[in-house]
């Protein structure tokens, strides 16, 4: 297979040195680690915004960086967006003129989107004509994806772009980057802390911690590898999912979320039903059972299958698929009793008001 | 919804402003570009007191003439030093020898280009109601707390002061209540503020302040001669037109000028 | 009277005018490019700030004067003699002002967030597109305010000028000229009424700077 983008970057600065080497595909990678692991400084050379000392990147092949051929592309001639933490949005302009700010520099032959087109599918249609200094964290984030989308990158550069919303907003740019990356086929490189928000976006993952590289590979194989149990917090893991409102029931106070193939009862929601919504399970709240459990006070217990067990860090994350995969994660001991396997037969029991929904902030219609 | 291209209209703006800036700079430069017509006024460094009876015979010497001066008005010794480092002086007149002396030991001035313009005199200031004030030995008396001179360092009006004060031999008991002054203009207000009983100044310096009183004048023979002196300084642009004011300046209707505003007009004009 | 008004704010401007883009680009060159060497660039602009300006008029004098080596070359090249006219007046006031004028639009460059320039990188802006539509725009309150400060020193520049472009009346005596004149020469009343302009001038220079410096900060 040929690699999207080949790196091996060695970079110093003071007594840090970020030394790393990676084939990236077309799809979502991530780039995983705690704050100073160098993930930040990997991205931007990647982007153009810093220089390696040496090493090679190259994009399909054509160097961006080479320090054997003494190449270095400015930022401008790689032509990736990059989408910074606050959005990095220009305040002297309006919604509209920072989405047009990258269009109207790529050359026409080169353009793949219209602006149309991304500011739909992030739904900011009606945003186009205001100042960005009152949007919301979360309008912002969409601003800064559709300016970024708006110049066609061959590919997007996300630094942690989540990171300063709260959870419904973050759970919904999870959603618009996720339609972003099926629908608009863009290669991604998502820069972040959050096993979460890896876990629900990335293909592959490559985990860094002070400058190296830990691991490296399909996500699900990285979080449970023992060394990024190091550096990784589960106990802050969540399934982040994307659902369908089937109904609301405003005197029982419960909503009901097609997942898959599963419906679930969740907590009472504003949304009507057809809507897409994305919902959070926190992966420590999910309880296994083997056979059809008694009655409990949870209101959901969804037959499943283990697909994966993993151990890492004191903790055992099972990987379950009820349509979906998510993860639940239970202690050593409780697997061992329970006899746990893979292709075991589970029920997973959750309790309604463990799941969290987020009702996307713009008109679903206009997502999806 | 539709989505228009936005014109770089900042751009734009930006860039038809700076070539504006630009354009007015080089007209604006038109106006500094040489040219060496004959019409280029000659540019005379004269020393500060000599201002107001100066300016009126610049345009009289223009009517007269069709030459146009620029006056550049100093402290002689620093108009010596500016054009020993290359200012564009087409005449120099300068209060003193000392300051003319100095183009001489640098090559920019002929001593047989020196001539003697005026004289000036020195005088005794005080307030108006310091009546007991007649002479030198006088400024000892009690009733007088402080004289103001110029610092001897400073300027030729403290040289000359302190050459008469020794001569006069009232100098050393004097120093004590002597207060020094950095030029004239500064003796002259610390006697008008009342700061100092009694200041020794030009004549020419002290009829610019009537609240000032003139008690007497310093005998001329207790200091060397106070002269205004005018010289054509080596390679001048403009050394013709420049010899040919020197000239009128040395002239009796340019004397009588000068007399009017106080200067002592000299009986011939070779040093 | 009016003469020495007119040239004041002639020089000052054009003093303003020679120093924005080099200001402009020495700031750029120290905060955003990081040059080697930059912390140099940034002690030899405020460096004016440190020496007597009589002494910057001389070295100016020295070196554009007759004998000086540029001096020596605009007159054989161009038939240019810059001392003593109001175009020297107006270089001695670039020079004196410059400090000001760089130091605040350098602190204006700064508050331009580093990560709004890449992001215009990224979309494919050139250095230069993202000075003249994101850098200059966001910082151009801080620039502006620069200039005013930069003007108000330069209409009030003596030191370098009496030496380097003199004390002609009419063309070279600025306000501040003006009124040493004066008071050299006992004019006290008419020196006092140029001391008046002056300050009237400055508070208005500065009124608009501090309102845009306030706005800048918003």
């Amino acid at each position: 297979m040929e690699s999207f983008l080949h790196l091996r970057v060695n970079k110093s600065y003071g007594d840090f040195s970020l030394d790393c080497e990676a084939e990236f595909d077309g799809g979502v990678t991530a780039v995983f680690g705690p704050s100073g692991s160098g993930k930040t400084t990997l991205l931007d050379c990647i982007a153009g915004m810093a220089s390696p000392d040496s090493g090679e990147i190259r994009l399909q092949g054509s160097p961006l960086y080479s320090s054997g051929e003494r190449v270095d592309l400015a930022p401008e001639k790689r032509r990736f967006g990059y989408v910074f933490q606050h959005g990095a949005l220009f305040p002297h302009m309006t919604v509209l003129e920072n989405v047009m700010y990258g269009y109207v520099l790529t050359p026409e032959g080169e353009r793949r989107f219209e602006p149309d087109e991304v500011v739909n599918l992030l739904g900011i249609s009606h945003l186009m004509d205001r100042g960005v200094k009152n949007l919301s964290g979360g309008e912002r984030q969409r601003v800064a994806l559709a300016r970024a989308l708006a110049s066609s990158p061959r590919m997007l550069l996300l630094d942690e772009p989540l990171a300063s919303l709260d959870a419904a907003h973050r759970a919904s740019i999870l959603t618009y980057l996720r339609h972003v990356s099926e629908q608009l086929e863009t290669p991604m490189v998502y820069v972040s802390h959050s096993l979460s928000e890896v876990m629900a976006l990335a293909t592959n993952t490559l985990a860094l911690s002070q400058g190296k590289r830990v691991a490296f590979g399909p996500t699900g194989e990285v979080m449970a590898h023992p060394d990024v149990a190091q550096i990784a917090d589960y106990s802050t893991l969540e399934n982040i999912l994307e659902a369908e409102i089937v109904s609301t029931d405003a005197s029982t106070g419960t909503s009901m979320l097609r997942l898959g193939e599963t419906v679930l009862v969740g907590p009472p929601t504003s949304a009507v039903p057809g809507k897409q919504v994305t919902m959070s399970i926190r992966a420590g709240d999910i309880i296994l059972s083997l056979g059809v459990p008694p009655k409990t006070s949870a209101r959901n217990a969804a037959p499943s299958v283990i697909r994966e067990i993993r151990e890492v860090g004191g903790r055992v994350l099972i990987y379950l698929d009820i349509g979906e995969q998510f993860i639940a994660e239970v202690t050593p001991a409780s697997a061992h009793e329970l006899g746990l396997a893979v292709g075991s037969d589970v029920h997973v029991v959750i309790k309604s008001n463990s799941i969290l929904v987020f009702g996307s902030e713009a008109d679903p219609g206009a997502v999806g | 919804m539709s989505v228009n291209p936005p014109a770089t209209i900042d751009s734009r703006k930006l860039l038809r402003s700076v070539l504006l800036a630009a354009g007015a700079l080089v007209l604006m430069f038109g106006s500094v570009s040489c040219g060496d017509g004959s019409d280029e006024p000659i540019l005379i460094f004269a020393a500060a007191s000599l201002t107001d009876p100066l300016t009126e015979l610049a345009e009289r010497f223009e009517d007269e003439t069709g030459i146009k001066s620029d006056l550049n008005f100093a402290g002689s010794n620093a108009l010596a030093r500016q054009i020993v480092a290359g200012a564009p002086a087409d005449l120099f007149l300068s209060a003193g020898a000392s300051p003319v002396d100095l183009l001489v030991e640098e090559g920019l001035a002929s001593e047989s280009d020196i001539r003697e313009l005026l004289g000036n005199e020195l005088v005794v200031v005080t307030g108006p109601d310091a009546g007991s004030v007649n002479s030198l030995g006088s400024l000892l008396d009690d009733s007088v707390e402080r004289v103001a001179i110029v610092d001897p360092g400073l300027g030729p009006a403290g040289r000359y002061a302190e050459q008469a004060l020794r001569s006069d031999g009232a100098w050393d008991a004097l120093l004590s209540k002597t207060v020094l002054a950095s030029d004239v203009r500064a003796v002259l207000s610390y006697v008008e503020a009342g700061n100092a009983d009694a200041g020794i100044v030009y004549r020419t310096d002290a009829a610019t302040v009537p609240e000032l009183h003139v008690a007497f004048a310093v005998p001329s023979e207790l200091h060397a001669p106070i002269r205004y002196l005018g010289v054509v300084p080596v390679g001048a642009d403009r050394s013709d037109a420049a010899s040919r004011m020197l000239e009128f300046l040395t002239s009796e209707a340019a004397s009588n000028e000068f007399g009017r505003f106080g200067f002592l007009v000299l009986p011939s004009n070779a040093r | 009277m009016l003469d020495a008004i007119l040239i004041s704010v002639q020089v000052a401007l054009v003093a303003t005018i020679i120093n924005l883009p080099v200001a402009l680009l020495l700031s750029w060159l120290v905060v955003k490019k990081r040059v080697r060497g930059a912390f140099l660039l940034d002690i030899l602009a405020s460096l004016p700030l440190a020496v007597p300006p009589v002494v910057v008029g001389y070295m100016l004098l020295l070196m554009l004067g007759r004998n000086g080596p540029v001096g020596r070359i605009l007159e054989a090249a161009l038939g240019w003699e810059l001392v003593f006219t109001w175009f020297a007046a107006a270089l001695a006031a670039a020079i004196i002002s410059f400090p000001l004028t760089a130091r605040a639009i350098m602190v204006a460059m700064q508050g331009v967030d580093e990560r709004i320039e890449r992001s215009a990188r990224s979309l494919g802006a050139g250095p230069l597109r993202v000075i003249v539509t994101i850098t200059l725009p966001l910082a151009y309150r801080g620039i502006l305010a620069g200039v005013l400060l930069g003007f108000v020193r330069a209409v009030s520049e003596f030191g370098a000028t009496i030496v380097v472009a003199g004390n002609i009346p009419g063309k070279t005596q600025t306000l501040p000229l003006a009124i040493y004149q004066n008071v050299q020469l006992g004019q006290d009343g008419e020196a006092m009424t140029l001391v008046a302009i002056s300050i009237a001038l400055a508070i208005a220079a500065l009124a608009v700077h501090n309102w845009l410096v306030a706005r800048a900060n918003r």
